[in-house]
C-alpha cells in the first residue's frame, strides 16, 4: 500500500447524506404521491437544468471526499511512513493543478510574472546583467518560445487551437451523451407500444420539441454548456494557469476546485444538525400543545433572540480556543480544519433549526385537528405512532422545501462568516477564505481580478443552480401550488 | 389591549435570561478563564503568573457561580455570572481589551450605524414593494418570468461582491465617491451614498421575490374577484385591496428588525471605513474581545424582543380584526 | 313578470368556457360547451348542477372573472342588446357593478377583511355614480344597508366584515352589489355556506328586491329546494352542458331529462322511509375526461343508454312550450313516467299539521341495494330479545375556557356543550340535529372521548367512559367508531387504502394480524369497493367512494355504534343517496346503532327513529322521528323545519305559512340569559328572559324544554 485512508468526521457526514439521499429515493419511488411530485421536479426545465449542473458539482465534492495519505518515499527501514499532508481523490487527479506553484500572482494565461524581479538578462552582445523585469513563468505557458526581442510568440494560436480542439472533444461527448439518451428513450417507446420498429426520429423530435415528460432538452442543453465550459479548461489548465495564480502562486483554478467541497459541505452538513431538531421539536410543540409547546417556543425565541452572526462568532471562538487548548487531539492539520469546519456546520445547523421547526409546529397544529388524526385517535393509536405515521409523512414537503431553500443561503453564508474570520479554517480552502485573501488585491495597481472573479463565477454557477433546483422542488411539492 | 403588551414585555425577562445564560455557558464554561488567558497571551508569554494577572486585571479571578469564600449576599455577588452577565441588564458592559468604556463606545458609534442602517432600510423596503407590485401587475407574462430570473440571480450573488464590485466600480474605477471613510455632519452623505445604494441593491432580489408571492397570494382571494365584480380598474384592485391586505405581512414582517438597526451592518461598515457598531462588532471578533461581543450579544437580544413587541404592536395597529379584539 | 320584450336582458349563446391544463402542452379542457340561456327582466333563472358541471364558470365567464386559468373559448353574451364578449376591457368595467352584480358563495372570504363595510360599498359608487360627494356616498350606503335589512345601519357602516355573522356579510355583498343599481343579479350559490333559518332570510330577501326592482337574477345553485323557493325557469347542467330547461311548474310536474328525473329521485323524503333511495351509479365525470366525451355525457350513468347515446350528442328537442331537453331516449317518443306522485307528496314540515295526507308512492325500480322491505316499515327490524340501552348521556358537558388578560388566566367559558343526556339503543339511530356552531359534532367527539367531556356521564353498555384511564379506554374503541364530515380531510393522502383500513385491526386486536388482507377486502366488498382499491391512494378516489373507504375502516374493528358526523353533507344529492343507501343496509346486515349528526332534515326523515334538536350547546327537543317532523312542539324545531327547502313546495298553492327566525345563532360564549332561545323566539314572554325551562315530556318519549309548550 502506498497510501493510507483516512475517513474525515466530515466525510462520514458525506457518505450520511448520500446514504440519506438514496434512502429518500427509494422511500420516494415507493410512495406513489412523493414519486408524482419528483416527477413534477423532472419535468421542470430550468430545474432539471439547474441539477445535472450540481450533479457536476456534486461529483467533484465526493471526489474531494474520499482521502489518503501518501507513502513517503524515504522510509528506509521498512517501516512505512505516511505523509501529514491529506489528500484526496481530487487531489490526486489534479495533482498538476497543485504542485505546479509560482512565486506569486499571475494572470490567467500569463506566461510572466504579475511583478517585476531583479533577474539576470542575456544582452544582445552576449553579456549578462542584472535588471529588473517580469520573469517567465515555473510553470504556467512553459512551453512557449519567445522570440528575438523577449516577445512570446504564438500564445494566442496556441490557445485557440487548444480551445478548437476541447470544442471537437466536447462536442464527441455530447453527440455521444445524447444519442445514448435517445437509444434508451426510443427503446422504451418501442417496449411500451410493443412495436418492432424502434421509433428513432420521433424520440428526437420530442426531446428536441421539449414534449419529453422528463426535461431531456434542459438536460442536454446544460450538459452541453458545461461541456463547453468545461473542456476548454481542462486541454488549457495542463500548460497554463486558466484563472491565474494567488499571491502565494498557487494555483487559482485549483483553489476553486477545492472550495466546492467546502461549500457543498456547509450546505448540507447543517441539515443534519437541523432536520431532526427542528422536526422531533416542531412535532411535539404542535401534537402535544401546552407546556411543552411553551417550552419549545422558548427556546427558539431565545435562541432567535440571539443575532445570529454574533453567536456564530461567540460559538466558534470558543471553539477555536477548545481546538487550540488541545492540539493532541489532531493527528493532522487537515483533520483540524475538518472539525472546525463539522463546528460550523453544526452551529449553522443550530442558529438556523428555529425558523423551520416553526414552520412545522405551525403545519402540525393544522394537521392535528384533521379528521384522520382524530380517526387514528379513535382507535387509540399512541402519541408517537400517530406522529410517525400521519403527522411525519405529512410534513415532508414542508421539509424538502425549506432544506432545500437553505442550501443556497448556507452557502453564501459560509462566504460572509469566512470573511469575518468566523468560518472555516483560514488554511481550508473555500469561497470565503478566496475572497477574504483577495480583499484587498483589487487596489493593486494594475488591479489583481482574477481570484475574486473565479470565486464570483463559480459560486454564482453553485448558488443559482441551488436556487433554481430548490424553486422547482418548492413548486412541485407546495400542495397550495400544486392543487 | 394594554394587558396583551404588558404580558409579551413580561415574557421577555425569561427569554433575556435565557439568552444571559446560554452566553454566559458559551463565554464563560465551555472554556474556563485559564484556556481564554492562555489564547490572549499568546505561547510565548504563558506563565502562571501572566495567566493570574491577566485574569485579576479582567475579574476573571473569581468563581463562576457560587463564592464559597465570601460572606452572606457576596457569595452570589462576588463571582463571574454576577459581574459579567447579571450586570448587564443594568447597562454595564465593562471594558473592552484595549480598556475603553464598552457603553461609551456603543453609544458615540450608534450614529454612524443609524445614519446607513435606516436609510438602507427605507429604501430597500420602497424599492422592494415596487418592484414586487410592478411584477405582481404584469404576472404570467414574459416580463413577470425575467424579472423573477432576474430576482433569483440577484439573491444568488453574495453580499460580498456586491459590495467589492460597487466599490471597485463606483470609487475606484469611475471615482463618483470617495472609497471609504467618514465624517459627521452634512458632509456625511458623500460618504454614505455608496454604502446605502449597495445595501438596497443586494437585498433587493430575495425581498422582491418574496413580496411578489405575497402579492399573488393576496391577488388569489376571493375578496379581489369581489373587487373586480364591482367594476374597479385593475390599478385601483391592486393598490386599494391587493396592497393594503399584503402589507400586513410585510409590515409585520419587517417591524422585527427595525430596533436591530442600531447594530448597524457588519459587512458594509467595515468595508467603508464607517466607525458604527457593526465594525465595532467585526474588530472585536477579529481581535477575540470576548467582552465587546459578549455585549453584543445581549444588545442585539434586547433589541430583537424589542422588534417582536413592536411586531405585535404594529400588528394591532394594522390589522382591524386584532385591533377590535 | 315585467314585460318580456323580444330581446331579453341577458341572452347568452353556444357560450363555451375552458380552463388550461397543467404541463407544458398548452391543453384547454372544456368546462362548459355551447351553453345558451336567457333571462328576463325580473326573472329568474336557475342554473341547477352538480359540483363540477361548469355552472360557476359559466357565471364568471358572463362577467369576464374567470380565474387567470380560465379562457372564454367561444360563444356570445348579449346584455340589453350589447354583445360583451367583444368589448374592450374598460367598458367591461363599466358594466360589472354598475348593470350586472354578483354575489358569491363564501360571504365570509368575499369581503376584503380590512376595509369597513360602508369602504367597501362606497367604493362601487365612486366608481360608478362619480358626481356623488363623500357625504352623498355615506348617505347612499347606510340606505343600502337599509334595504337589505340591516338594523342600525349608521352603526354597522364603520364596522369590518369580521364583526359581522355569517347572514349579515351576505346581506352586505348584496348591498355592495345593489349599489350601482344593477338590472341583472347573478349570485352563485348564495345561501350555500349559511345555515338554513338564516338561508330563508337571505332567500326571502332576494325575492323581496326583485319584486322591488325589476331586477333578472341568474341563480346558481346545487339545491333543488333553493330552486323551487326561487326560480321561474330552470335550466339543468349536467358535465358542463344544459341538458334541460323548463319553465318552473313544468321542471317540477314533469321533468324529462333521465338525469332531472334521477336527482329528484334521489332526494331523501320522508314517504320514502323505510326504502332504499335511488342512485345514480358513479360520478360526474371529471373535467379531463370531458373531451373524451362523443356522445351524451350522461350515457355512462344513464339507465336508458342505447349504443346511439354513446356515439352522438343529442340535439335540442321541444317537448313542449319553453320545456325543451338533449336525450335521445326522449325523443324517441319515450316518456319517463312522470314524477308527480313524489314530487306532490306535499310537505308535512309546514307546522303542526299535515295539509294533504302523504299519497301512496310507486317506487321506480332499479334501487340500488334495495331489498324487498315492506313499505314503510322502519329501516331495521334485527330481532333483539329486548331493547339494550347501547349509549346513555346523563349532562354531558364539555367547556372550552378562553384564556386572556395579563396571565393568560381563564376569562370566559364556551359552552359547547352544556348539559346534553340522551340514550341510544342497540340498532337504532338517532339523529342530533342543529345548525353550525350548536355544539352537535362536540357531543360525537365527547362520545368518543376525543374531547375531554367537563362534566356528566357517558356511558356504552353500561360501562362509564368519562372517568375511564386511556388504558381500559382502549379495548372499548373497539365498540364505538366515527365517521366524519369532510372526505378528503379524515384519510391520511400518503397511506394505501390498505393501510387505512388496517389502522383499527393493527391498533386494537394486535393478535389479530394472520388473515388481514382477507378482511380488508371482505370490508371493501361490504361497502361496495373493488379489492383493488387496497393498493391505491386516497386522492385516486371521489369524495363518496372517500366515504366508503371512511365507513370501511369505522367497520374493520367491528363496531356496535357508529357516530356519523355529518356523513353525506359534503356530497352531491346523487352520491348522499348512494351514502345513505350503504347506512341503512349496514345497520339492517350489523345491527349498528348510529348517532347521526346533521343539519338536514331531509337526511333524518330518511334513517333516523330518534330525533334530539339541539340548540346552543343544549337539547331543545327529543323524542321519535314521526312526532318531530309532524308535530314539532318547540318554536325554534318549528322554525327549522319551516325553514326547510323542498322541491315540493313549488307545487303548493300560495305560501306555505313560514316561520321566519330573526337573527342567528348566538356565540356559546355568551349564552343569552333564561332560555337560550328566548331573542329568536316569536312566543318569548318574561319567563322566557329569566329561566331556563325543564324538559316537559309530552309524549311517549317526546320531551321538549319550553315554557311556553
Amino acid at each position: 500500500m502506498n497510501f493510507q485512508m483516512v475517513v474525515l468526521w466530515s466525510d462520514i457526514c458525506v457518505a450520511l447524506l448520500l446514504a440519506g439521499l438514496i434512502g429518500l429515493a427509494v422511500f420516494s419511488a415507493r410512495r406513489p404521491l412523493l414519486r408524482a411530485a419528483w416527477g413534477r421536479v423532472g419535468a421542470s426545465r430550468p430545474g432539471m437544468a439547474a441539477a445535472t449542473i450540481l450533479v457536476f458539482f456534486a461529483l467533484v465534492g465526493l471526489l474531494d471526499s474520499l482521502h489518503y495519505r501518501p507513502r513517503l518515499e524515504n522510509a528506509g527501514d521498512g517501516k512505512a511512513v505516511y505523509s501529514v499532508e491529506v489528500l484526496s481523490a481530487l487531489d490526486a487527479l489534479a495533482s498538476p493543478l497543485r504542485e505546479r506553484v509560482e512565486k506569486t500572482y499571475s494572470a490567467p494565461f500569463a506566461a510572466h510574472s504579475y511583478s517585476r524581479e531583479s533577474i539576470e538578462i542575456e544582452d544582445a552582445d552576449g553579456q549578462k546583467r542584472q535588471g529588473r523585469d517580469f520573469p517567465r513563468l515555473t510553470y504556467g505557458g512553459a512551453h512557449l518560445q519567445t522570440d528575438a526581442d523577449g516577445k512570446l510568440s504564438g500564445r494566442a494560436a496556441d490557445i485557440a487551437a487548444r480551445v478548437l480542439l476541447a470544442f471537437a472533444a466536447a462536442a464527441g461527448v455530447w453527440v455521444m451523451a445524447a444519442s445514448a439518451v435517445v437509444y434508451a428513450l426510443a427503446r422504451r417507446q418501442a417496449r411500451t407500444l410493443e412495436s418492432p420498429e424502434i421509433p428513432w426520429r420521433q424520440t428526437l423530435r420530442e426531446i428536441g420539441q421539449g414534449k419529453t415528460v422528463f426535461a431531456w432538452n434542459s438536460v442536454l442543453a446544460a450538459f452541453g454548456v458545461l461541456l463547453l465550459v468545461l473542456m476548454p479548461l481542462f486541454f488549457l489548465c495542463a500548460d497554463y494557469h486558466v484563472f491565474g495564480t494567488d499571491k502565494v502562486g498557487t494555483d487559482v483554478f485549483y483553489q476553486v476546485l477545492k472550495s466546492i467541497r467546502t461549500a457543498l459541505v456547509i450546505g448540507l452538513v447543517a441539515t443534519l444538525v437541523t432536520m431532526p431538531l427542528a422536526l422531533i421539536l416542531g412535532l411535539l410543540a404542535g401534537y402535544f400543545r401546552g407546556w411543552i409547546d411553551d417550552l419549545v417556543q422558548y427556546l427558539y425565541t431565545t435562541l432567535n433572540s440571539i443575532p445570529g452572526v454574533l453567536l456564530i462568532a461567540a460559538s466558534i471562538m470558543m471553539m477555536q480556543v477548545v481546538i487550540d487548548t488541545h492540539p493532541h487531539w489532531f493527528s493532522t492539520a487537515a483533520e483540524r480544519a475538518d472539525l472546525r469546519l463539522l463546528a460550523l456546520c453544526f452551529i449553522l445547523g443550530l442558529t438556523s433549526w428555529t425558523s423551520l421547526c416553526r414552520l412545522l409546529r405551525g403545519e402540525t397544529l393544522k394537521l392535528r385537528e384533521l379528521e384522520y388524526i382524530q380517526a387514528a385517535q379513535a382507535f387509540g393509536v399512541p402519541s408517537w405512532r400517530i406522529m410517525a405515521r400521519h403527522l411525519a409523512p405529512n410534513l415532508m414537503h414542508i421539509i424538502v422545501i425549506t432544506l432545500a431553500m437553505d442550501f443556497s443561503s448556507l452557502v453564501l453564508a459560509e462566504a460572509v462568516l469566512s470573511y469575518i474570520g468566523i468560518g472555516v479554517d483560514p488554511l481550508m480552502i473555500s469561497f470565503g477564505t478566496m475572497i477574504d485573501n483577495a480583499r484587498m488585491e483589487l487596489s493593486r495597481d494594475p488591479a489583481v481580478w482574477w481570484s475574486l472573479s473565479a470565486a464570483f463565477a463559480f459560486m454564482l454557477a453553485l448558488v443559482l443552480s441551488a436556487n433554481l433546483l430548490a424553486d422547482a422542488v418548492r413548486d412541485a411539492f407546495d400542495p397550495r401550488l400544486v392543487r | 389591549m394594554f394587558a396583551y403588551i404588558l404580558r409579551r414585555l413580561l415574557y421577555a425577562i425569561p427569554i433575556l435570561i435565557g439568552v444571559n445564560l446560554i452566553s454566559f455557558a458559551l463565554f464563560f464554561v465551555v472554556n474556563t478563564p485559564d484556556d481564554m488567558a492562555r489564547m490572549q497571551l499568546g505561547v510565548k508569554r504563558v506563565t502562571p503568573e501572566a495567566i493570574e494577572k491577566w485574569k485579576a486585571e479582567r475579574g476573571y479571578d473569581k468563581p463562576l457561580f457560587w463564592n464559597a469564600g465570601a460572606a452572606g449576599v457576596e457569595k452570589a455577588t462576588e463571582t463571574i455570572f454576577f459581574d459579567k452577565s447579571a450586570r448587564m441588564f443594568i447597562g454595564e458592559f465593562g471594558r473592552a481589551e484595549d480598556g475603553r468604556d464598552i457603553r461609551r463606545e456603543i453609544r458615540t458609534r450608534m450614529g454612524p450605524s443609524l445614519a446607513i442602517a435606516l436609510p438602507t432600510f427605507i429604501l430597500g423596503l420602497f424599492a422592494a414593494i415596487s418592484c414586487a407590485l410592478t411584477l405582481a401587475f404584469f404576472r404570467a407574462t414574459r416580463f413577470d418570468f425575467w424579472g423573477v430570473v432576474l430576482c433569483v440571480t440577484m439573491m444568488s450573488v453574495s453580499s460580498l461582491f456586491y459590495i467589492i464590485g460597487g466599490q471597485y466600480l463606483v470609487a475606484k474605477v469611475w471615482q463618483w465617491v470617495p472609497i471609504s471613510g467618514y465624517s459627521g455632519g452634512l458632509d456625511a452623505w458623500r460618504f454614505l451614498i455608496l454604502p446605502v445604494l449597495i445595501g438596497v441593491l443586494a437585498g433587493l432580489g430575495s425581498s422582491t421575490r418574496w413580496y411578489r408571492t405575497l402579492f399573488l397570494e393576496e391577488i388569489a382571494k376571493d375578496y379581489v374577484r369581489t373587487a373586480r365584480a364591482k367594476g374597479l380598474s385593475e390599478a385601483l384592485v391592486m393598490s386599494r385591496h391587493v396592497l393594503r391586505n399584503a402589507l400586513i405581512p410585510i409590515l409585520t414582517g419587517v417591524v422585527v428588525v427595525i430596533p436591530s438597526l442600531f447594530m448597524g451592518s457588519l459587512l458594509i461598515e467595515s468595508f467603508f471605513g464607517i466607525p458604527g457598531l457593526g465594525s465595532y462588532t467585526i474588530d472585536a471578533i477579529l481581535a477575540q474581545d470576548f467582552s465587546v461581543v459578549r455585549a453584543m450579544v445581549f444588545i442585539g437580544s434586547v433589541l430583537y424582543i424589542i422588534g417582536l413587541i413592536l411586531t405585535d404592536i404594529s400588528y394591532t395597529w394594522v390589522d382591524p380584526r386584532i385591533r377590535f379584539q | 313578470m315585467n314585460a318580456m320584450s323580444d330581446s331579453p336582458l341577458l341572452e347568452v349563446r353556444e357560450l363555451s368556457v375552458g380552463f388550461r391544463g397543467e404541463g407544458r402542452k398548452e391543453r384547454i379542457l372544456a368546462a362548459v360547451e355551447r351553453v345558451s340561456f336567457s333571462v328576463a327582466a325580473g326573472e329568474t333563472l336557475a342554473l341547477l348542477g352538480e359540483s363540477g358541471c361548469g355552472k360557476s364558470a359559466a357565471a364568471l365567464a358572463l362577467m369576464r372573472l374567470l380565474p387567470e386559468a380560465g379562457v372564454l373559448i367561444g360563444g356570445s353574451v348579449r346584455f340589453a342588446g350589447e354583445e360583451l364578449t367583444q368589448l374592450p376591457e374598460t367598458e367591461m368595467r363599466r358594466h360589472r357593478g354598475a348593470r350586472m352584480a354578483m354575489i358569491f358563495q363564501e360571504p365570509a372570504t368575499s369581503l376584503n377583511p380590512v376595509l369597513t363595510v360602508g369602504q367597501q360599498i362606497a367604493e362601487v359608487l365612486a366608481c360608478h355614480s362619480p358626481d356623488l360627494g363623500r357625504a352623498a356616498r355615506a348617505e347612499r350606503a347606510c340606505e343600502l344597508l337599509a334595504a337589505v335589512g340591516i338594523a342600525d345601519p349608521r352603526r354597522r357602516i364603520d364596522e369590518y366584515p369580521f364583526q359581522l355573522s355569517g347572514g349579515m356579510k351576505q346581506r352586505v355583498m348584496i348591498a355592495i352589489a345593489l349599489a350601482g343599481d344593477p338590472r341583472l343579479l347573478i349570485a352563485d350559490e348564495p345561501t350555500t355556506a349559511l345555515d338554513v333559518t338564516v338561508q330563508a332570510q337571505i332567500l326571502d330577501l332576494l325575492s323581496h328586491l326583485q319584486e322591488e326592482r325589476g331586477m333578472g337574477i341568474l341563480l346558481i345553485t346545487h339545491d333543488l329546494g333553493v330552486v323551487a323557493r326561487m326560480a321561474h325557469r330552470v335550466g339543468v347542467m349536467y358535465a358542463g352542458e344544459i341538458v334541460e330547461e323548463a319553465p318552473r311548474e313544468r321542471f317540477f310536474r314533469a321533468p324529462q331529462h333521465p338525469y332531472t328525473h334521477k336527482l329528484f329521485a334521489a332526494l331523501p323524503r320522508l314517504e320514502r322511509r323505510g326504502q332504499a333511495l335511488e342512485t345514480i351509479p358513479g360520478q360526474v365525470p371529471p373535467l379531463a375526461a370531458l373531451g373524451a366525451f362523443s356522445g351524451c355525457r350522461f350515457a355512462p350513468r344513464c339507465p336508458h343508454a342505447a349504443s346511439r347515446c354513446r356515439e352522438e350528442n343529442p340535439a335540442w328537442h321541444q317537448a313542449a312550450e319553453g320545456h325543451r331537453l338533449r336525450c335521445h331516449w326522449v325523443e324517441g317518443g319515450k316518456t319517463l313516467s312522470p314524477l308527480t306522485a313524489p314530487a306532490l307528496r306535499v310537505t308535512s314540515l309546514s307546522v303542526g299539521e299535515v295539509k294533504h295526507p302523504p299519497l301512496p308512492q310507486p317506487l321506480s325500480p332499479g334501487g340500488r341495494g334495495a331489498g324487498g322491505e315492506g313499505e314503510g316499515s322502519p329501516p331495521t327490524e334485527i330481532p333483539l330479545s329486548a331493547p339494550e340501552t347501547l349509549l346513555a348521556l346523563d349532562g354531558l358537558r364539555v367547556h372550552f375556557p378562553i384564556h386572556g388578560g395579563l396571565l393568560r388566566r381563564k376569562i370566559a367559558t364556551v359552552r359547547a356543550v352544556d348539559g346534553v343526556s340522551f340514550s341510544l339503543e342497540r340498532g337504532k339511530t338517532l339523529a342530533l340535529v342543529g345548525e353550525s356552531g350548536c355544539g352537535k359534532t362536540t357531543v360525537g367527539k365527547a362520545i368518543l372521548q376525543l374531547v375531554a367531556p367537563s362534566g356528566g356521564s357517558v356511558r356504552l353498555s353500561g360501562r362509564e367512559l368519562a372517568t375511564m384511564p386511556p388504558r381500559q379506554l382502549r379495548p372499548l374503541r373497539r365498540k364505538m367508531q366515527m365517521v366524519f364530515q369532510d372526505p378528503f380531510a379524515s384519510l391520511n393522502p400518503r397511506l394505501p387504502v390498505g393501510e387505512i383500513v388496517a389502522e383499527g385491526i393493527h391498533a386494537l386486536n394486535p393478535g389479530q394480524a394472520e388473515d388481514v388482507d382477507a378482511v380488508l377486502a371482505a370490508l371493501l366488498e361490504q361497502v361496495g369497493l373493488e379489492r383493488e382499491a387496497l393498493r391505491r391512494y386516497p386522492h385516486e378516489f371521489s369524495g363518496g367512494q372517500r366515504q366508503r373507504i371512511a365507513i370501511a375502516r369505522a367497520l374493520a374493528v367491528e363496531p356496535e355504534l357508529l357516530i356519523c358526523d355529518e356523513p353525506t353533507s359534503a356530497l352531491d344529492v346523487s352520491v348522499q343517496a348512494q351514502i345513505l343507501n350503504l347506512l341503512r343496509e349496514l345497520q339492517q346486515r350489523l345491527g349498528l346503532a348510529y348517532l347521526f349528526i346533521t343539519h338536514n332534515f331531509a337526511v333524518v326523515e330518511h334513517l333516523a327513529h330518534e330525533v334530539a334538536v339541539m340548540y346552543l350547546g343544549r337539547i331543545v327537543e327529543h323524542g321519535g322521528v314521526a312526532e318531530i317532523l309532524n308535530a314539532p312542539r318547540h318554536p325554534y324545531t318549528q322554525a327549522l323545519l319551516s325553514a326547510v327547502l323542498s322541491p315540493d313546495d313549488s307545487l303548493e298553492s300560495g305560501e306555505p305559512q313560514r316561520i321566519r327566525l330573526p337573527g342567528e345563532t348566538p356565540s356559546p360564549a355568551r349564552p343569552p340569559t333564561g332560555c337560550h332561545f328566548h331573542p329568536r323566539c316569536p312566543k318569548a314572554d318574561s319567563l322566557c328572559r329569566e329561566q331556563y325551562p325543564a324538559a316537559t315530556i309530552i309524549g311517549a318519549g317526546h320531551s321538549v324544554c319550553c315554557h311556553r309548550c
